[in-house]
């Protein structure tokens, strides 16, 4: 066999890294929406502007790639302590249901970690959302994209 | 009464969080139909929780429609001393689901 023009080991070599590199940080991609759509327009009504939250910082939305049954999602919410600035409020978001604020949570003063589990309903796939104010005025956001297709959606 | 179930840790150590997991489940509806409103949205039959120990707030949260209809929360609490925990879950028609459970912790 004569190998007229043989690919380039190094480019072969570049491709992969490249490949692997892209889809490496989906939750960051995902976890940075715009100031448009359904998710900053719940964001602004709650008065937290969608440009100020810092998506991923010291906070984490751990939930399943595809839920077994829309009606009842479990996602977990963690965030990393901080006792100079307690976090005050914390909002999750299904921008896709019809109602995109889910649930708001306030920790107290007894709360052993700034860490809850909820199950939820999701109307449809989407990527879920949590956004945090601490005591400096800070907000701090975390996403994860939701697969809902076995089970069905929920009529959210 | 609905049914609810609170769970805490065997072993609680004082001043180290523990997670505590509750669940309420909902009373079953009269007809299917009965579990969305005239918009098509859920109609919770729980909208709010709140969980203290020894009066002292512990977790607190606000339940929309896109919370599941039985209410699975779980949260962290840290006691330093035996005392009660007490949770809350507030009921759309009115009314509140009380249930304590004993902390002791060693």
């Amino acid at each position: 066999m004569n190998w007229q023009a043989p690919i380039p080991r190094r480019a072969v070599l570049a491709g992969i890294a490249a490949a692997a590199l892209v889809p490496a940080r989906p939750d960051i991609a995902a976890a940075t929406p715009g100031v448009n759509g359904p998710l900053a327009a719940a964001l602004r009504a709650l008065g937290i502007a969608p440009e100020a939250v810092r998506w991923g910082e010291g906070f984490t939305l751990t939930a399943p790639a595809i839920a077994e049954d829309g009606m009842a999602v479990p996602v977990t919410l963690r965030l990393a302590e901080a006792p100079a600035a307690p976090v005050q409020a914390i909002h999750l978001f299904a921008p896709a249901n019809r109602r995109a604020l889910v649930a708001s949570f306030t920790p107290g003063e007894a709360a052993g970690r700034t860490e809850t589990s909820l199950r939820i309903r999701l109307a449809k796939t989407q990527t879920v959302a949590a956004v945090a104010r601490r005591a400096d005025g800070s907000v701090t956001g975390a996403s994860a994209e939701i697969q809902v297709t076995a089970g069905g959606g929920c009529r959210t | 009464m609905a049914e609810i179930k609170i769970r805490v840790p065997d072993r609680i150590r004082a001043g180290e969080p523990f997670e505590v997991k509750t669940l309420a489940l909902a009373p079953p509806l009269a007809d299917p139909g009965a579990e969305f409103d005239a918009a098509g949205l859920p109609i919770p039959h729980y909208v709010a929780f709140e969980a203290t120990l020894d009066g002292r707030l512990a977790w607190r949260a606000e339940l929309g429609p896109g919370v599941s209809r039985n209410v699975a929360i779980a949260f962290f609490v840290t006691a330093d001393k035996a005392g009660t925990l007490t949770a809350r879950w507030t009921l759309r028609e009115g009314g509140i689901e009380e249930r304590s459970v004993a902390i002791a912790p060693r």
